[in-house]
């Protein structure tokens, strides 16, 4: 039993100890989040532009976001675009809306308790997912990506369309 | 121990017990941008990096309050070598591979090399502190 008497590995059980609980702590804290971290759905980095703007999503991981609990994903085109075919469980936020003369930026109360929120718009060309995603920002929304190929790309890869009922 | 000693002891236990706390308190409130920051490591697989995530902050204000208040002191002053260690491996093998990073670990974002300094004062603080409180022990 001197081995474990040795000074060394008591001190390393005790940073095994201390780590463990502060994980058990972590978990704990975590369930009681507005916006609690997903200890399993999580799902890879976000990739962010050097430039400033708001951080961009890739196709594929867009695809593993799709149907996620707590990941919202707004559609910044005008509403009869996105009438036409969305990203499956788009919302329908139309830039045009938000910068109306004299109307108050107001965004779904679902957004709220989103833990992710991605913004798309028709192509690379289009400037309404950035614009929205920098609006976001400023009413205090974190945690706010841009799409970049937007419509474009999601139906040249073939993937599944979404209609508005 | 004479008095100049005790002072520095007690300087070092204080300044690192305060950093820890200061850089613990800053990732717990947003721990998905710290999970993000830890991704850009590329050193865990995903599946460890949320448990990292939620870990680390309650593990580095634990270790700076058991360094201030001197409970458990050498498995404290152990322990933050380990972290340390940890830390100044993760930023070498990022400035090795020239990987931009995302970590304001201590405030504002400074640069990689500058991390990597920081770090590893920090980490020859924490094993002098280490290697202080084993002869302290010594009978």
């Amino acid at each position: 039993m001197s081995f474990f008497r040795s000074p060394i590995v008591s001190d390393l059980i005790g940073f095994v100890v201390v780590a463990g609980l502060s994980l058990a702590l972590g978990v704990t804290v975590n369930c009681f989040r507005s916006a609690p971290l997903s200890l399993l759905s999580y799902q890879g980095p976000i990739d962010n532009p050097a430039d400033g703007s708001s951080p961009e999503i890739t196709l594929p991981n867009l695809q593993k976001m799709v149907g996620q609990p707590g990941v919202a994903i707004i559609d910044a085109r005008p509403w009869d675009f996105f009438a036409l075919g969305h990203i499956p469980g788009a919302i329908n936020l139309p830039l045009s809306n938000l910068q109306a003369p004299g109307a108050a930026v107001s965004f779904p109360p679902s957004l709220v308790k989103a833990t992710l929120i991605i913004v798309y718009c028709s192509d690379v060309s289009c400037p309404a997912a950035k614009t929205t995603a920098r609006l976001l920002e400023k009413s205090g929304y974190r945690h706010v990506v841009v799409f970049p190929g937007g419509w474009y790309a999601w139906k040249k890869a073939g993937l599944p369309i979404g209609y508005a009922s | 121990m004479n008095f100049a000693a005790r002072i520095a002891f007690l300087a070092l236990r204080f300044l690192l017990g305060i950093v820890l706390i200061v850089a613990g308190t800053g990732k717990i409130s947003d721990p998905a941008a710290f999970a993000t920051a830890i991704d850009h490591f590329q050193i865990l697989p995903t599946i460890l990096i949320p448990a990292a995530a939620l870990t680390l902050p309650f593990l580095e204000i634990a270790l700076g309050g058991m360094l201030i208040t001197g409970w458990r002191l050498r498995c404290a002053a152990f322990s933050t070598v380990i972290l340390l260690g940890i830390y100044t491996t993760a930023v070498s093998a990022a400035v090795a591979r020239h990987l931009q990073l995302e970590c304001d670990c201590f405030g504002p974002a400074i640069s990689a090399p500058h991390v990597l300094l920081r770090d590893v004062a920090l980490l020859a603080a924490a094993s002098v502190l280490y290697g202080w409180t084993r002869l302290r022990a010594r009978p």
